[in-house]
């Protein structure tokens, strides 16, 4: 009889067993997570060569990394050990350490000015590396070698290619309240705002630089000769022509994504409007035929539409219009002054200019819901311009009456200040991804 | 500011002269200018308006534009204050305009360039076009006034060039503003 | 037949009775059928016509020849009679020698007959005992059956009776069972509703503690979805990670791994009958439920 009872209990745990692996294990759903920067840690790179590095690219790595608001490096402080090969490296020390993944790296001097950047690029977890690289690079290339790898880090670990390793335009003027008068330049810089490189220089206003597609010229207006005119010029060689200088207004240009034509703002007629100039031809088409003040055109993605400001509804707000033509219609609605919008990669939103209250901000603004979300804290930030990869925006912001550079991720948790320089910086624009 | 509101009466006055004398008598100066003005012409104002170096060969202009620096002269007034984001002017702009439409009616031979700007406010290109929106609106009533379209250029600085430095209501009201500039001076 | 043959073996012995005697005069009148002769060559009838002179001597010579002929023709019979006469002497004694043939013949058959007669009669009787041997035999074996049949009756109601009995000890076995499977149920039941309580509280603690970990991808869709099973031990800690559904977008996968393997140890359940649901357990990150 007990032999028998324990059969029976047996059984039935066996049938609960069975029952149990047949009705689905156990399932716990996540629906919520953390938006939140993604916790790594640099290991800084070692340095095989003769005296200095010349670049500390693992710094470099982590500030690129850190500004685009999606990674939170460790700090240096922080750091247990500081391995630079695989075989140091321990993930069980890292995991302690809360961070998601490890950067660890070398930069090794090949001759005088030629080095190899290398690193990998590990899941602390997993216990996995990612992504290894080996990179021959040369003095003057080092620091846009380090940019190279946070974007190989990047891309690694968001999916989203990056876009550190790109460029911006912007113009400074110095001087304004020295005897002289005002000076104007227009400057080149990497996309954290280093190795800056004046392109041009003039004692006459500059505005609105544009980048085209392929990234290898800028369009701007210059008033040199005593009036607006757009000039485009090759950044490399510093060439450049006169493409229009129109009676009136001759003013923000747009490069169309093919880069065969301009959308720019003419007065020819009265009053400033949209033109879209074919620079094969040189030949004008009207866009839009308002009495107010039309401006500011953007292209968007596909080259379908563009955005543009205009103030027929009596303040400025952002209208968007077939780029064939059409009738425009309006985005925005949020804000008596909505202006300078820029459609994003995906073509999905724009950012702007937006003004309650007397304050003027950077928004993002979801076309199709309408859902506008403003980023930044200044009171005259201005030029929102998006990274070529719509994680970040780049725009310019007033401390103490002096423009400088500012960037924020587009989700508007970092929020970053690029190096300050002299004068008063304005205008930025990101240039496209470089062409690989 | 202040100064303006000095001009005032000044103003007034020379819109009553304006509006006594139909036939242009107002351009005999109230106070003789220094000779020595005439021989500096301003190689800028020659790139920005040609039709000056025409006019410039007659004795007129030179003596006209003595007219200009004569404090209790409207016309020594040569900028005209805008409200934000408007190209709207008040009653005593319409003024000091009038005076300068007036002036410029009886020396066909003058020629100005209308500086439109805007304050730091808003967008740079907005800004440029709410400049040359100002300068027509001057531009519009020198017409009215009886001044020739061939007379006026305008250009719009927009806010690249602030008349003062400063980000507060009193520097951007002094930088919200259409400059009239004379040939020749 | 042979079946009633052999019930009435009277009948067979009459059967071949009949048949001998049957056989026995067919035998006898074949030979009793008389000769039947065929009749002999017949006389030609003479025609006697009146005729002429020559005919006249030509019938004499006519008449002559057939007086020699019929004298001949006498002589010839009467020859013919002697020889009649002597067949039939002969044949008389034939005739005689046969009968007396017969006769003895016929007495040897009698006797041969009452001989077979008395044999029969033996064998009548042998046989008769035979059956009568027979009969008492199948008597005999009959009784035997008869008992063996009442034995097997007799062990059939037994073994009916110890079914019957082992029918009703079995009944009362399962519905013995069948109690103390209702009792463990119901135990179980309770400690699976203990369980599946301890179970619920703490897969809320781990769902919090591996939300609170989860760092999801800026701007990543919200219609993503993965699956992965886990395998932990006692402790909570992970110990393994394995991928059952992936989003396809490789970066949600890792931000959710990492999470889980973050959160490691989990929150599991002490006890040992609620910690085996978190032995190997599934997690479903799915943000478009948030």
């Amino acid at each position: 009889m007990r032999r028998l009872r324990i059969l029976v209990a047996g059984a039935i745990a066996l049938l609960h067993t069975f029952s149990g692996s047949a009705q689905a294990a156990l399932t716990i759903e996540i629906t919520q997570g953390v938006e939140g920067a993604l916790p790594i840690a640099i290991v800084p790179f070692a340095w095989e060569g003769v005296g200095t590095l010349p670049e500390d690219v693992s710094a470099i790595v982590a500030a690129d990394l850190r500004r685009s608001g999606r990674f939170a490096p460790l700090p240096e402080s922080d750091l247990l050990a500081r391995p630079h090969e695989g075989s140091q490296v321990n993930f069980r020390d890292w995991r302690a350490l809360g961070v998601n993944n490890l950067l660890i790296g070398r930069v090794r001097a090949m001759g005088p000015n030629t080095f190899v950047v290398q690193f990998q690029l590990f899941d602390v977890f997993k216990g996995a590396q990612l992504a290894g690289y080996s990179i021959p690079t040369e003095r003057a290339d080092l620091r846009r070698t380090a940019h190279h790898v946070s974007d190989l880090v990047y891309e690694t670990l968001t999916g989203q290619r990056g876009a550190f390793n790109t460029r911006i335009a912007y113009v400074v003027a110095l001087g304004a309240d020295a005897p002289a008068g005002t000076r104007y330049q227009l400057q080149v810089a990497d996309a954290d705002g280093f190795a800056q490189q004046t392109i041009l220089r003039s004692a006459q206003p500059l505005m609105s630089p544009s980048w085209s597609p392929d990234g290898a010229r800028l369009a701007y207006v210059s008033f040199e000769n005593g009036k607006p005119e757009i000039f485009v010029q090759d950044v490399a060689s510093g060439q450049r022509e006169s493409i229009s200088a129109y009676p009136g207004i001759n003013g923000a240009p747009a490069w169309s994504p093919d880069g065969r034509s301009l959308a720019l703002t003419l007065s020819i007629k009265g009053n400033p409007d949209i033109y879209v100039l074919d620079l094969a031809s040189r030949k004008l088409r009207q866009l839009t035929t308002s009495f107010a003040i039309d401006t500011e055109p953007a292209w968007s993605p596909d080259g379908r539409r563009i955005v543009f400001t205009s103030d027929r509804g009596g303040k400025p707000q952002i209208y968007q219009v077939e780029a064939a033509g059409g009738r425009p219609t309006r985005l925005t609605f949020e804000g008596e002054y909505n202006a300078r919008a820029e459609y994003s990669a995906d073509g999905k939103s724009i950012c702007l200019v937006n003004g309650q209250g007397g304050r003027y901000r950077i928004g993002v603004l979801d076309i199709e819901t309408g859902l506008l979300r403003v980023l930044t804290d200044g009171v005259l930030d201005e030029s929102p311009s998006f990274a070529p990869n719509g994680s970040m925006l780049l725009y310019a912001t007033r401390d103490r009456g002096r423009g400088l550079l500012a960037a924020v991720s587009v989700d508007g948790r970092v929020h970053q200040r690029l190096i300050p320089q002299a004068g008063d910086v304005r205008e930025p624009a990101w240039s496209p991804f470089a062409q690989r | 500011m202040n100064m303006l509101t000095k001009a005032t009466p000044f103003a007034l006055a020379a819109l009553l002269l304006a509006g006594c004398g139909t036939t242009g008598e107002v351009d005999e100066p109230a106070q003789p200018t220094p000779l020595e003005d005439r021989s500096q012409p301003a190689p800028e104002a020659e790139a920005a308006a040609p039709g000056a170096q025409a006019a410039g060969t007659e004795q007129g202009p030179e003596f006209a534009l003595r007219a200009l620096d004569d404090p209790a002269s409207p016309l020594s007034r040569r900028i005209f204050y805008f409200e934000f984001d408007s190209s709207r002017l008040n009653d005593r702009e319409r003024e000091l305009i009038i005076a300068h439409g007036n002036f410029l009616a009886a020396n066909p031979t003058l020629t100005v360039t209308l500086e439109g700007h805007a304050d730091e406010r808003g967008t740079r290109e907005y800004n440029i076009g709410l400049g040359e929106r100002r300068a027509l609106s001057v531009r519009q009533l020198l017409l009215l006034t009886g001044a020739q379209a061939q007379q006026i250029a305008t250009i719009s600085y927009g806010e690249e060039k602030p008349a003062v430095l400063g980000n507060d209501e009193e520097a951007w009201s002094l930088n919200r503003r259409v400059e009239i500039i004379y040939a020749g001076r | 037949m042979f079946a009633e043959l052999r019930k009435n073996p009277r009948a067979l012995f009459y059967a071949v009775l009949v048949h001998v005697v049957i056989v026995g005069l067919l035998v006898v009148s074949l030979q009793w059928t008389p000769q039947v002769d065929a009749p002999g060559q017949a006389e030609p009838i003479v025609q006697a016509v009146a005729v002429d002179e020559k005919k006249v001597a030509d019938e004499r010579k006519k008449l002559a020849a057939a007086e020699a002929r019929r004298e001949a023709a006498e002589e010839r019979k009467r020859e013919q009679a002697r020889r009649a006469a002597a067949e039939a002497r002969d044949k008389r004694l034939a005739e005689e020698q046969r009968l007396k043939e017969l006769q003895a013949k016929k007495v040897t058959e009698e006797r041969r007959q009452q001989e077979a007669e008395r044999k029969r009669l033996a064998e009548q009787k042998a046989e008769q005992q035979r059956l009568e041997r027979l009969r008492k035999e199948r008597e005999a074996e009959e009784q035997r059956l008869a008992a063996l049949e009442a034995e097997r009756k007799m062990a059939e109601e037994r073994r009916r009776r110890e079914e019957e009995a082992r029918r009703q000890r079995e009944e009362d076995e399962r519905a013995l069972q069948q109690q103390i499977a209702e009792e463990q149920q119901r135990l179980e039941a309770e400690r699976q509703r203990l369980a599946q309580q301890t179970i619920g509280q703490h897969s809320a603690l781990i769902r919090q503690a591996v939300s609170r970990e989860w760092l999801r991808p800026t701007g990543s869709p919200n219609d993503l979805k993965a699956t992965f099973r886990v395998r932990t031990i006692p402790s909570g800690d992970v110990v393994m990670v394995e991928t059952v559904k992936t989003s396809g977008d490789s970066v949600f996968d890792r931000s959710a791994e990492a999470a889980i393997r973050r959160a490691s140890p989990l929150p599991v359940a002490r006890d040992a009958d609620s910690y085996e649901a978190f032995r190997e357990f599934n997690f479903e990150f799915d943000p478009s439920k948030g």
